[in-house]
């Protein structure tokens, strides 16, 4: 599925691939837009996400040991379900993401595993990229 | 682990590392641990040749993270799938 670059502002510079997605645990989904970042390891979850998602900081106690800019916050590995109806379709795909105790970080969607379980094509030039399930 | 060595330096050097230190409010073996660490990439990327391939020599940063999450997402893997919405 092919979807557009989006932009948080008139700004070209802003542009970004953006995946709406929906994150399901147990009962709970919310609806996400994750930033498909490549560059980054890992998946990264802010933390009001994951409350949202009804998910117990106390009871997800594998600590996911960050490094870099985001080596001052503490992170815990958890796993969610995420969907999107076009990709998906009816099924929904474990991602395993390491859930930070901030809210100063948008959701990144990095090689472990986001790109493990899905193929994904950039077109920057064309402003688009393409995303599907990996076969 | 950190390892403390003792090292016989000129007068030269110990000046210039005080002069440093002090105007930059840090102590002198701070001053040197940072030119030792500095020469020792000068070392690396001067010992490359060229036209030959290289792996990356510095870790892009959380890879460590990413092996956890891999180890937590095997070690679950077998459980009953509690992800589906209703």
């Amino acid at each position: 599925m092919q979807i557009p670059y989006t932009a948080l502002d008139r700004r070209p510079t802003t542009l970004m691939p953006r995946l709406p997605l929906n994150l399901i645990h147990g009962r709970n989904i919310v609806e996400v837009i994750g930033l498909v970042a490549s560059g980054s390891p890992i998946n990264l979850m802010p933390y009001s996400i994951g409350r949202a998602l009804e998910l117990d900081w106390a009871q997800h106690t594998t600590r996911v040991p960050l490094g870099g800019d985001w080596a001052r916050f503490e992170a815990r590995a958890v796993i969610v379900g995420a969907s999107h109806m076009q990709i998906t379709h009816a099924r929904s795909v474990r991602l395993v993401f390491a859930w930070i105790n901030t809210d100063s970080i948008p959701i990144l969607l990095g090689q472990m595993n986001f790109f493990m379980e899905f193929e994904v094509t950039f077109y920057r030039s064309q402003g688009m990229f393409d995303v599907r399930l990996r076969p | 682990m950190p390892v403390i060595v003792g090292l016989e330096l000129s007068d030269v050097i110990v000046r210039r590392a005080r002069e440093i230190a002090a105007r930059t409010s840090r102590s002198v073996e701070s001053v040197l641990t940072d030119w030792l660490e500095r020469g020792a990439v000068n070392d690396e990327f001067a010992l490359m040749a060229a036209n030959k391939e290289y792996a990356a020599i510095t870790p892009y940063g959380n890879e460590d993270a990413a092996q956890v999450l891999w180890d937590y997402l095997l070690a679950h893997q077998m459980e009953p799938d509690t992800l589906e919405a209703p």
